[in-house]
């Protein structure tokens, strides 16, 4: 199953979780009358049996009514609590489990590892890489949010960085991304949303219980409140009692949901890696040593997890042992022997042909568009070994500047520099960030060369850093690039996408920028737009008017389009551009993917795929939320 | 009617529990700026002994210059390593080890001028290159920690949560980093055309 289809899919899902929900509403409904009637039944002395003999009597339709009305009202305001909270994306869930933001410069070697696995599966599968935020817990464990592909954050324990190989964390993060391509980031998130929802009615009822408890002891000699603090402990400790039934029920939908999920992570983190042993390994530690998580709200986000982060009557997570042995079938459940154990010759011999083999048909396969299209949102090892490299080729300063905050800004402004506006250029930078400018001297003395063949991996790994510029210092680094960028009166596409690159993913994480709904299903209403961008897309190909359009015409040949016309280069300006990018974005997941495949071919119609171009189909896939394959290029 | 206070004290409830969030969100990130300038403290303690020990082949007659510089190092480096709760009265101390500090590097690279050897000496340039960097680092950082804390302080200090804050557990607000910058990163960089 390909991404486009799980996105497709998560929607049905969403309506399974929707169908739960109302039946969790209407047992709690149940619930809470059973509960009044009791009450009934107490404070009238009618008999027990006069009750069931006849219900009918104290059942009134009023009575239903008004339960029905309260617990909606109470459910409802929860979850859409919930909701705007977790609009805010990943990184609110990470800080609230008391999450660290990693940062390669203040990182241990051990993290720095971690740093460096995620940066490459994350810059193999071409998506967005995550912040990485640490957990202060002795467990092995770790959980992917967010809302989308850009405000994605990982979680991992201090147990995970810790006690892990590379390997074995290579396996953990690929099974964390593999949640974040099956569209599991979403459901996990509307999973919490309706949760909380149900849970806030034993919430409120442990407030009650608490706060008149407490008032109580201190009033305890005045008689008259006592009649009235009976009944508000009465009530508060009858919520409670709703609310435990409401959180049995959210853990059942919670493990109906859940654990078929993690089967499906892991195989396909198998499939990523190529390493059965990582994530085989990954889990058996998990068996000797805990995956628990002490965090007080770790209940709510338990179906996160890599593994059980709470133990509950529900597991989210199906048992560790058969999730080791679909991995690896030779497993007999003894954790105790495992953890010295290297894996014993005949078995890595196998492995190795296995991976032989999947190298050679890697090597050999033609990057032809339905292979990049299928390939959305999957990595190989040998991407992974790739994007490993091509870091290791860059030089070791420019690996520190892109560790640093402020080095990696001035990085970023050297790439745009052009020196012939030098005086202008220092002038600027000296008004508006001396600090800035000290560094800009700094990096563009030393002159780095060849480094445009590297900008989407420099881009990538250096949004990690910029995260942790604050508001302020943001803005003044945006100002200055497009200072530097409109300097010479024009805006390349390269300079467009290189700035795009950077700023989207950063304003997502600032809370800046929201990535807008989806809102067109048909191709016919983003006509114009889509002509525009096609069209300058050809013209980059070749510079011949009508050589670019035979171009154009024929991507849209293949893709059945023809109703798309080609503009001519003079009537197309900046604007025109600016404002086509934005409809991209608001395009619904099966029109996206027949977008996507129109850049591909338009893209790949001389046979080569330039810097400019990659950079820029790079940033239209990220507007649409595609991760793009490492394999076009 | 009732639905109606009870619809409200669900909403007052909720709007409580926000106000806390947001609270230890802000907290949490003020922790994380702060982690930033401790990297670059820390490489600028590694750095000045390395760079008294180049010196002091060249100002014998300035012991007391460079054990100053030692000193103040030395001391600010202690009250970094005590600085794990930000709170209001390690922060202030904080702040004067590493004015000290600063001001002693000052004193340093102006006795300096009298030894053109030294200034040409290539392992000092180097040095000081990078120690120039690193404060230029610091400074920066400095910058993003006030600019959390004016985040944090603010929220704290408007309505309703003023009120609420303390009861929360957030009793003070946080305290700025107000050590000067050194001479040399105000200096704008030497351009030639």
């Amino acid at each position: 199953m390909n991404f486009f289809q799980e996105q497709q899919k998560a929607k049905t899902n969403t309506l399974y979780l929707v169908f739960l929900f109302s039946i969790a509403i209407v047992f709690l409904i149940f619930l809470t009358t059973l509960f009044i009637l009791g009450a009934y039944f107490y404070l009238g002395e009618i008999p027990f049996t006069q009750i069931v003999a006849a219900p009918q009597h104290y059942l009134s339709t009023r009575l239903i009514l008004n339960v029905t009305f309260v617990v909606l009202l109470v459910v409802l305001s929860g979850s859409i609590y919930k909701y705007f909270e977790l609009s805010g994306g990943g990184k609110n869930i990470a800080l609230s489990l008391g999450g660290r933001l990693l940062s390669r410069n203040s990182a241990s070697l051990n993290e720095k590892i971690l740093l460096n696995v995620v940066d490459e599966i994350s810059i193999a599968s071409g998506m967005p890489t995550p912040s990485i935020y640490i957990l202060e817990d002795e467990g092995i464990n770790a959980f992917a949010a967010g809302v989308n592909l850009d405000d994605t954050v990982i979680g991992v324990t201090r147990g995970c960085v810790e006690k892990l190989t590379r390997e074995e964390l290579q396996g953990v993060i690929a099974h964390e991304f593999s949640h974040i391509f099956n569209s599991d980031m979403k459901l996990n998130l509307n999973l919490v949303v309706i949760l909380h929802g149900i849970l806030l009615i034993g919430i409120i009822g442990k407030v009650i219980f608490d706060s008149v408890g407490n008032s109580s002891r201190y009033s305890s000699r005045s008689s008259k409140k006592s009649d009235s603090t009976f009944y508000l402990l009465a009530v508060g400790s009858g919520l409670m009692a709703i609310g435990y039934g409401g959180t049995l029920l959210g853990n059942l939908i919670k493990a109906s949901v859940s654990r078929n999920r993690e089967y499906l992570a892991d195989a396909t983190a198998v499939q990523y890696t190529r390493y059965p042993e990582g994530i085989a390994g990954a889990l058996k530690k998990i068996g000797y040593y805990s995956s628990g998580i002490r965090s007080s709200v770790a209940d709510t986000y338990s179906h996160f997890y890599f593994a059980l982060g709470v133990d509950s009557f529900f597991d989210t997570h199906p048992p560790l042992t058969k999730r080791i042995q679909k991995i690896d079938r030779f497993f007999n459940g003894d954790y105790s022997s495992v953890i010295l154990k290297t894996p014993s010759s005949n078995e890595s011999d196998i492995v190795n042909e296995v991976s032989k083999k999947e190298k050679q048909k890697t090597l050999f396969e033609e990057v032809a568009i339905a292979t990049v299209v299928a390939s959305v949102a999957t990595v190989n090892e040998k991407e992974v070994q790739d994007v490993h490299n091509e870091i290791q080729s860059l030089p070791d300063e420019v690996l520190r500047l892109i560790d640093e905050p402020l080095g990696v800004q001035a990085l970023l402004l050297s790439m745009m520099y052009d020196e012939s506006y030098k005086v202008e250029v220092y002038t600027y930078l000296h008004k508006v960030d001396p600090y800035l400018l000290h560094e800009f001297n700094v990096v563009v003395k030393k002159l780095y060369k060849n480094l445009k063949p590297h900008t989407t991996l420099i881009t990538s790994l250096a949004l990690n850093t910029l995260k942790l510029l604050s508001l302020e210092q943001y803005q003044t680094f945006k100002e200055s690039a497009k200072y530097f960028i409109a300097i010479d009166g024009v805006v390349t596409i390269y300079e467009w996408s290189l700035f795009y690159n950077i700023t989207r993913p950063l304003e997502i994480n600032l809370g800046i920028l929201k990535t807008p709904k989806s809102i067109h299903y048909h191709i016919g209403s983003v006509k114009s737009e889509l002509e525009v961008i096609y069209s300058l897309l050809a013209q980059k190909q070749y510079v011949n008017d009508e050589e670019a359009q035979n171009v154009f015409d024929s991507a849209m040949k293949e893709m059945g389009t023809t109703a798309l016309k080609y503009r001519v280069s003079t009537s197309l300006d900046y604007g025109s551009f600016l404002d086509a990018v934005n409809a991209i974005e608001t395009l619904k997941p099966p029109l996206q993917k027949k977008v996507f495949e129109g850049l591909l071919h338009i893209v790949q119609s001389d046979g080569k795929i330039s810097i400019d171009e990659y950079l820029l189909v790079s940033a239209l896939s990220k507007m649409m939320q595609i991760p793009l394959p490492k394999r076009f290029t | 009617m009732e639905y109606v206070v009870f619809g409200l004290v669900i909403v007052i409830g909720l709007y409580f529990i926000s106000i806390y969030n947001n609270l230890v969100k802000y907290k949490n990130q003020l922790d994380n700026t702060f982690s930033q300038i401790e990297v670059q403290l820390k490489r600028r303690y590694d750095l000045i002994p390395n760079l008294i020990e180049v010196a002091k082949g060249y100002m014998k007659h300035e012991k007391e210059t460079l054990e100053a510089v030692i000193a103040a190092r030395n001391e600010a480096q202690s009250s970094l390593n005590g600085l794990n709760q930000l709170d209001t009265t390690s922060i202030e101390n904080f702040n004067q080890a590493e004015q000290g500090l600063v001001s002693s590097l000052g004193k340093m690279s102006f006795v300096m001028e009298d030894y053109p050897d030294l200034k040409a000496n290539e392992n000092m340039m180097q040095l000081h290159e990078e120690l120039s960097t690193t404060e230029n680092r610091i400074a920066f950082s400095r910058q993003a920690f006030n600019d959390a804390v004016m985040v944090f302080n603010t929220y704290r200090q408007s309505f309703p949560q003023n009120m609420l804050a303390s009861k929360f557990g957030f009793m003070h607000d946080a305290m700025n980093l107000e050590f000067e910058d050194s001479q040399e990163i105000k200096k704008a960089p030497k351009v030639s055309f």
